[in-house]
């Protein structure tokens, strides 16, 4: 009588571990997005998630995104795509409303950033959202 | 009461003396003097004055690279009276800017960016105002952009 209770007991923690596994990420998740860095030169912008330029595949150790202000509010931008393209850019004592922007970057947010002729940073977006994939 | 009398006359006395001596030294404003060697004086300051805006003019010109014009005195702005120690300090910024400009043109040549020339830079730029240290690292953005500098940077980016 014993022996059958703990049966029962193990085959119902094992059903909820297996439910937990199978129904947690993949089929009752919200919506997930990926944003490879992208660069475009002409225009002269650059966009992506953070997270996915840090994972986003085993054959690109290239990619990167990377946003730096310091204490004289000078912001810097730099990405470089998947094959080495890479675009940077900065301004000298931003306005605050840029350094708000770099400084809300969350490690697994969203980046996206234009610069003019001379490489100034002329815009800088970033976005936290539950849709870019946590960092891994 | 002699004594009395007396006193109040050497008081009257004092008192007319005193009047007097206003009268002759204080009474009434006069006309200032024109004193040669005040005015001899001022006219070496003034030409100290010019010939310090000139010499700035000529390290403007010379030592710092094009885009320094823009912090040289118009032609139109009267030379100021500048101290020694202003003199220094500009000296100072034009070797500041002389550096800088070399360190990007040596990142530029040798095709690489790297941290080191990063400290180098944001050292050698320390006194330069946020425009002229953009103006400064442009050629480089410019060469980043082009592919023709790889960015071998960390830390800090590129500042």
């Amino acid at each position: 009588m014993k022996k059958m209770n703990g049966d029962r007991v193990f085959k119902g923690a094992l059903l909820t571990l297996v439910s937990m596994l199978v129904f947690s990420d993949s089929l009752l998740a919200g919506e997930k997005l990926s944003y490879p860095v992208n660069i475009n030169l002409t225009t002269r912008e650059a966009s992506g998630d953070l997270s996915t330029a840090r994972s986003g595949s085993i054959y690109d150790a290239k990619s990167k995104l990377q946003c730096t202000v310091n204490s004289e509010n000078s912001v810097t931008c730099q990405a470089t795509n998947s094959s080495g393209t890479t675009a940077s850019c900065m301004k000298y004592q931003a306005p605050q409303a840029m350094v708000n922007a770099v400084m809300n970057l969350e490690s697994d947010g969203y980046l996206y950033f234009q610069w003019d002729a001379s490489g100034t940073c002329t815009y800088v977006l970033t976005e936290t959202s539950s849709h870019w994939a946590p960092r891994k | 009461m002699t004594s009395r009398a007396n006193w109040i006359a050497i008081a009257v006395a004092a008192i007319g003396a005193g009047g007097a001596g206003f009268a002759i030294g204080y009474g009434w404003p006069r006309e200032p003097i024109e004193d040669p060697a005040a005015k001899r004086l001022l006219s070496i300051t003034e030409k100290i004055a010019v010939d310090v805006a000139g010499i700035q003019n000529k390290m403007a010109n010379t030592e710092a690279p094009a885009h320094a014009a823009v912090a040289a005195p118009s032609a139109s702005t009267p030379p100021a009276p500048v101290a020694a120690r202003d003199i220094r300090a500009e000296q100072a910024l034009a070797q500041s800017r002389q550096d800088a400009n070399g360190i990007v043109s040596r990142g530029i040549s040798s095709g690489r960016w790297t941290d080191n020339d990063v400290r180098e830079l944001r050292s050698a730029m320390t006194g330069l105002s946020g425009e002229e240290k953009q103006f400064i690292v442009t050629p480089l953005l410019q060469a980043i952009n082009a592919q023709q500098v790889k960015l071998e940077v960390e830390h800090g980016g590129a500042l």
